[in-house]
């Protein structure tokens, strides 16, 4: 275990033998996002000797365990490693320098191909299947249709989850809204609709990025921020949509129409695009609808859960990019209430930002420690759909 | 509705369709191999022949046989058969050259790529030449057979033969006994 200036807490376990670190010699990055099945991470220490290499300590697929947080917070993560690499030799003939080692989680390595067929919901599948790993916590709190006879067709369960199941999961409690697996940092599994992302249950933490003037040395205080756009380029296929689909009975063309404010539906918040024309941007083809005469009430869902999923870019219309100080208690997925402030009329910031202050989901969240410059940090990309536009806002009106 | 086409081979577990709409049982090889039978996928016929109320076909591939399979949805919910693979070891010309090549009254010998046949379940072969002779001959040599000439000719071996319209009809009997008319007159070989 090491400590450092009580700012930090990493204990790295190989094969459960404790790893000796000297903080200011090893460096390591946490990883996880919503985005990514896969949480990463890797460290890098110094093998003054070449002799951690030399006993083969660092060889593929060898387990890791990562306890890192502070004297409060911490978590354990399970790994193994991706590859090791030595990125400069120091000593002439030797192997010793900074070596440098890729994790990814545990159940990377312990999964086999599978020929299996699962008749349930597809959440309840994905359950089944991730419960074949001791993650420290399975969080699928949605109950999901969808109920067919999924096959996992010799592939491993990762692939099967990602691939095949996760573009069909629907839940009639997720209002209309995509669902992201993904492994967080503390090797917890979680299947979440970006519905029940955004309505946690507990409280939020609130990171501030303050003036000068609020000068405030604490975790919540962002030190760094960028801001940008999706982009029209990205999301513009998501604004008007088309959906067609074929009835199983007669073959006839079916055609109703969605936009980019379907998922989720309000009527309060704005995506900040400028324009209100409704003109067909795209089109997504559900293929063949079975009715209720004809098709089982899952795969109806399942098609849903397809035509809904595939607007998650659309979700993700503002970020920010932020740092902050160390910070173990904040995972991808987590709401964060952003705090900024904007300039008023006496010069002053007293007041916070009408349009950029807000509620964000974590989008990715990394734990970083440089051992080399003696500095760590903590870095978010956080995002949102909708706006909430003062309506004395002059674009207000005009946006989508 | 764009699909793009992935094939996969597969068995046929099992091709009594309860819905009666030609699907067939498949077991996608080796992707399904431990898949128990009870869950196996029903697939729909590709249907080169178009499917309308008013024109289709039947003609599933029998159990056993191997079939190329894609998946319509690319989640393996929805699949289409495309009948059939060619495996060769299973492919013998001969089991339709050799019956169709022994009718005495056909225009010239076969020479391969003809005669095209199918080869049906009883070992019956129904067959045609680029030459215009179709017909179709059954295990024990029986045929019926047409010339691109327009002459038909009709062998029973040891059944008998009858034709009939609305007002009469002739039989030859197995025993070779001509019949006209239900008994009107006789003729005995």
């Amino acid at each position: 275990m090491a400590i450092y200036q009580n700012f930090y807490d990493i204990e790295v376990r190989a094969n459960n033998a404790l790893i000796d670190i000297l903080p200011s010699e090893f460096s390591f990055i946490l990883s996880d996002s919503i985005h990514s099945l896969y949480n990463s991470a890797s460290f890098t220490l110094n093998d003054y000797s070449g002799l951690i290499q030399e006993s083969l300590a660092t060889v593929e697929n060898y387990p890791v365990t990562v306890r890192y947080g502070d004297k409060n917070n911490y978590f354990v993560g399970k790994y193994v490693i991706n590859r090791d690499s030595l990125e400069k030799a120091n000593t002439p003939g030797i192997l010793s320098g900074p070596v440098k080692v890729d994790l990814l989680p545990a159940w990377f390595g312990k999964q086999q191909v599978w020929s299996k067929a699962y008749a349930n919901q597809v959440s309840n599948v994905i359950k089944q299947v991730v419960s074949r790993e001791a993650f420290n916590a399975i969080d699928i709190p949605d109950v999901s249709g969808g109920y067919s006879t999924w096959y996992q067709p010799m592939v491993t369960d990762a692939y099967f989850v990602d691939n095949i199941l996760l573009p069909n999961v629907q839940a009639d409690n997720s209002n209309n809204t995509p669902f992201f697996a993904y492994i967080t940092s503390d090797y917890k599994f979680h299947l979440r609709s970006f519905n029940s992302l955004f309505t946690p249950l507990g409280g939020k933490p609130v990171l501030a990025y303050r003036p000068q003037t609020q000068n405030v040395s604490s975790q919540d205080n962002i030190s760094q921020l960028k801001r940008w756009r999706a982009g029209l380029v990205n999301h513009w296929k998501d604004k008007n949509r088309f959906i067609y689909s074929i009835s199983e009975v007669d073959g006839s063309l079916t055609v109703t129409q969605d936009n980019i404010k379907s998922y989720p539906p309000t009527s309060t918040g704005k995506v900040p695009i400028y324009g209100t024309n409704n003109i067909p941007t795209s089109y997504f083809d559900i293929g063949y609808a079975r009715n209720s005469t004809n098709g089982a009430v899952g795969y109806r869902q399942a098609k849903t859960g397809r035509k809904i999923n595939s607007m998650k870019s659309s979700l993700f219309m503002e970020e920010y990019e932020i740092l902050t100080p160390l910070n173990p208690t904040i995972f991808s997925g987590q709401i964060v209430e952003v705090d900024i402030y904007m300039l008023t009329k006496d010069s002053s910031f007293n007041e916070f930002s009408r349009t950029f202050k807000g509620d964000f989901l974590v989008e990715t969240a990394s734990h970083v420690w440089d051992g080399k410059r003696q500095t760590g940090y903590s870095k978010f990309i956080v995002g949102r759909k909708y706006t909430e536009v003062p309506t004395s806002y002059y674009l207000g009106s005009q946006l989508v | 509705m764009k699909i793009s086409i992935e094939l996969m081979k597969a068995q046929v577990i099992d091709d009594s369709d309860p819905n009666k709409t030609s699907r067939i049982k498949i077991k996608i090889l080796p992707e399904f191999k431990d898949i128990p039978t009870s869950d196996l996928p029903w697939a729909s016929p590709h249907a080169g022949l178009g499917m309308l109320g008013t024109e289709f076909s039947h003609n599933p591939p029998v159990k056993n046989s191997f079939v190329w399979v894609y998946d319509i949805d690319g989640f393996y919910q929805e699949f289409r058969y495309i009948s059939g693979q060619w495996i060769e070891g299973l492919f013998d010309y001969t089991k339709g050259s050799t019956p169709a090549g022994n009718i005495s009254e056909k225009t010239s010998s076969f020479t391969y790529p003809d005669p095209r046949f199918f080869l049906l379940p009883d070992g019956s072969v129904l067959f045609y030449s680029s030459n215009g002779d179709k017909g179709i001959i059954n295990s024990d040599g029986s045929y019926m057979f047409q010339k691109a000439s327009g002459a038909h000719y009709l062998n029973a071996k040891a059944n008998e033969v009858k034709v009939y319209n609305n007002s009469g009809s002739i039989l030859l009997a197995s025993n070779g006994q001509v019949n006209i008319n239900n008994g009107n007159f006789t003729v005995d070989p």
